[in-house]
């Protein structure tokens, strides 16, 4: 163990608890000599981690520490770390790009973006969907046992939202079958009329499925070259949001296997 | 020494030569260590320092002190002895360099006593007739009569405060020398806590803080020890009380390194402190950061003092009262500047000061923290290797 660097992070958690100290409180703090807390202060300073406060006799957490921190987000926060995939859907694929994770019996709406395309489909942050009708509540359904989804689902028969929406628990475990299969799930037409969609799951690193990614266009503008390619790009963007946030290839094969499969 | 200022001093003061004459300022303007001189009290040595283009040091010792004046430390080339002391020597064997020394300095006329010594010496750089400084402090009464009488034409001044304002403001080298003495008494406190159990006595714990000071390259001076309610006398000197669950134990303490000394404090306890003990701790703490804190060079001692008290109050201790929280330290265990409410002076960069915030309550205990520092350009380099955090034992 580094002595130096274990006392620097010391002195850091101490700050970091909000309020701003002077040296010889931080050494009395640490049982350290007030030259030592000293130089690893003026250190710490110089490379902004730490920064006087306002009466100058004082410490406070700076301005590095905060962008250090921030950082985090990238390893651990799956919004920040999907949203550049979903920018690329919207803009460049031209897809309405959406994220979404299962909150009791309803697949959540984390992130929604609309394409850039001449039809926007639009759906709103926080708002929540079916998980039958819609391909990022299937797949994140398709992760559970299927007595679980039963469960979830409840009585038959479903809420009809289009004429397409499976609406019985047969009809509908089939279809999951086939999405446990192929590591992606669409929804044609079934929760929106004129819109196609395909999900995919997200994994983190112990490999759960934590959230989804969906790509929906109007169902008009698709032949059949066209769903296979919208399948690839939300399947590729799932794969590399898990990447980010820590999944084991091992753990995104699955999917992986599926979008070769899809191509 | 620092010339610059001393001399500096002298100027201002109208003085053409001065003399030390108290231990601590012999050793301070030649390296001469008197040892008879810092152990007893009498033995007379003098250093003459002349002010600039008025001649080379001289430095009048006892015969009886010859090994000591010939010593390798000692930088003034001109030394004189007085009286007898005999020393005889083995012929047709080869003699080291310091023995080399003490046989040309044998060979040297010897003065009768040390005044007739100095007088030689002042009249050999034709200053007579100079306006001369003596610190008042080390020479006996009828050696300054005897001295004035012998100088009929010049002027002696008192100037023991000449050299303390010299004094206050540190070499290099004895910054070096007061850092290492402060923390070898750091070090020896934290060796003497150490051994601090139910039952330890406060000679127990003096015996491993001297121990501790002696195998750090020290010497023992200031060792005052106490527990319990007997922390609360002042100088406590360690005695056979017995630590016993919640007694304070209160270090002030610092032996010598170099011949510079150390004074710091800091206090433990046996077992979990009371809820005023705690109370009382931090106030004392807080007071001396607020000190620390404010110190640097431009800033009046007398503003330090009152702020460093104020925190204490409010801090704590409601109706604390001090009448200093600080002095420098050297070669003196108190040298310039005090910090007490009386003292307008501003501190400057070198001082090497120690501050302190003590507290003493009969029927309840002392506690003490004081640190050892050097004031740098803005703001103050510790010593200590501690912080003043209460020990529980």
């Amino acid at each position: 163990m580094s002595q130096s660097a274990d006392r620097a992070l010391a002195v850091l958690d101490l700050l970091g608890a909000g309020q701003e100290l002077g040296v010889r409180e931080i050494a009395r703090e640490l049982d350290l000599a007030a030259s030592i807390v000293q130089r690893m202060i003026n250190t710490l300073c110089d490379r902004g981690y730490v920064e006087r406060g306002p009466g100058g006799q004082k410490y406070r957490v700076g301005y590095r520490a905060f962008q250090v921190g921030r950082s985090y987000l990238a390893h651990g926060d799956l919004h920040a770390v999907s949203l550049p995939e979903l920018r690329t859907m919207a803009e460049r694929d031209q897809i309405n790009a959406y994220l979404g994770v299962l909150r009791g019996a309803s697949v959540v709406y984390l992130e929604a973006l609309q394409s850039k395309g001449p039809i926007a489909i639009t759906s709103t942050q926080g708002s929540s969907a079916s998980l039958h009708s819609t391909a990022f509540g299937k797949v994140l359904l398709a992760e559970l046992p299927d007595t679980e989804i039963a469960a979830i689902l409840g009585s038959e028969p479903f809420q009809r939202l289009t004429p397409k929406t499976k609406t019985t628990l047969d009809e509908f475990m089939e279809e999951i079958r086939e999405v446990r299969r192929t590591g992606y799930a669409v929804s044609d037409e079934e929760n929106i009329e004129g819109v196609f969609a395909a999900g995919a799951v997200i994994r983190d690193a112990s490999g759960q499925a934590v959230a989804s990614v969906s790509g929906a266009v109007p169902r008009h503008q698709l032949h059949s070259d066209g769903i296979d390619n919208l399948c690839h790009i939300v399947v590729g963007a799932a794969q590399r949001i898990s990447r980010r946030l820590g999944a084991a290839p091992a753990a995104m094969l699955r999917t992986s296997r599926s979008a070769l499969q899809s191509s | 020494m620092n010339q610059e200022r001393l001399f500096a001093r002298m100027k201002k003061d109208g003085l053409d030569a001065i003399v030390a004459t108290m231990p601590e300022n012999v050793t301070y303007s030649s390296g001469f260590w008197a040892m008879s001189q810092w152990i007893r009290r009498g033995p007379q040595a003098y250093v003459l320092t002349p002010g600039p283009g008025r001649g080379e040091p001289a430095v009048m010792a006892s015969t009886g002190l010859i090994d000591l004046v010939a010593d390798p430390s000692v930088w003034v080339k001109d030394v004189r002895r007085y009286g007898r002391f005999i020393v005889d020597r083995t012929p047709d064997v080869a003699l080291g360099a310091h023995d080399l020394r003490i046989e040309q300095l044998l060979a040297q006329q010897e003065d009768s006593d040390a005044v007739s010594c100095l007088v030689r010496a002042i009249k050999d750089r034709g200053l007579d007739k100079a306006t001369i400084g003596v610190d008042e402090i080390g020479i006996l009464p009828q050696y300054w009569d005897k001295l004035a009488e012998a100088l009929p034409n010049a002027k002696l001044v008192r100037a023991a405060d000449v050299f303390r304002f010299a004094r206050a403001i540190k070499t290099p080298e004895e910054v070096a020398c007061l850092r290492k003495s402060a923390q070898i008494a750091d070090k020896s406190i934290q060796a003497a806590l150490a051994v601090a159990r139910e039952g330890a006595t406060e000679m127990d714990l003096a015996r491993a803080f001297h121990g501790t000071t002696i195998n750090e390259g020290g010497m023992p001076v200031l060792g005052c020890i106490g527990f319990g309610a007997r922390s609360a006398m002042t100088n406590v000197q360690p005695s056979e009380y017995a630590l016993k669950q919640g007694d304070i134990i209160r270090f002030d303490v610092g032996g010598r390194y170099g011949h510079y000394r150390a004074d710091i404090a800091r206090n433990g306890v046996l077992g979990e402190p009371t809820k005023k003990l705690v109370q009382y701790h931090r106030a004392i703490c807080v007071g001396l950061d607020r000190a620390i804190e404010m110190i640097k060079p431009g800033v009046r001692a007398c503003d330090v003092f009152e702020a460093s008290v104020e925190t204490v109050r409010r801090e704590g201790i409601p109706h604390y009262r001090r009448s200093h929280v600080g002095h420098g330290i050297g070669l003196d265990g108190y040298d310039a500047p005090d910090i007490a409410p009386s003292n307008t002076a501003m501190f400057e960069e070198g001082m090497v000061i120690c501050v302190e915030t003590p507290y003493y309550e009969m029927g309840f205990g002392g506690l003490q923290v004081e640190d050892t520092l050097v004031i740098t350009k803005d703001g103050v380099d510790s010593f200590m290797l501690s912080s003043t955090k209460l020990r529980v034992v």
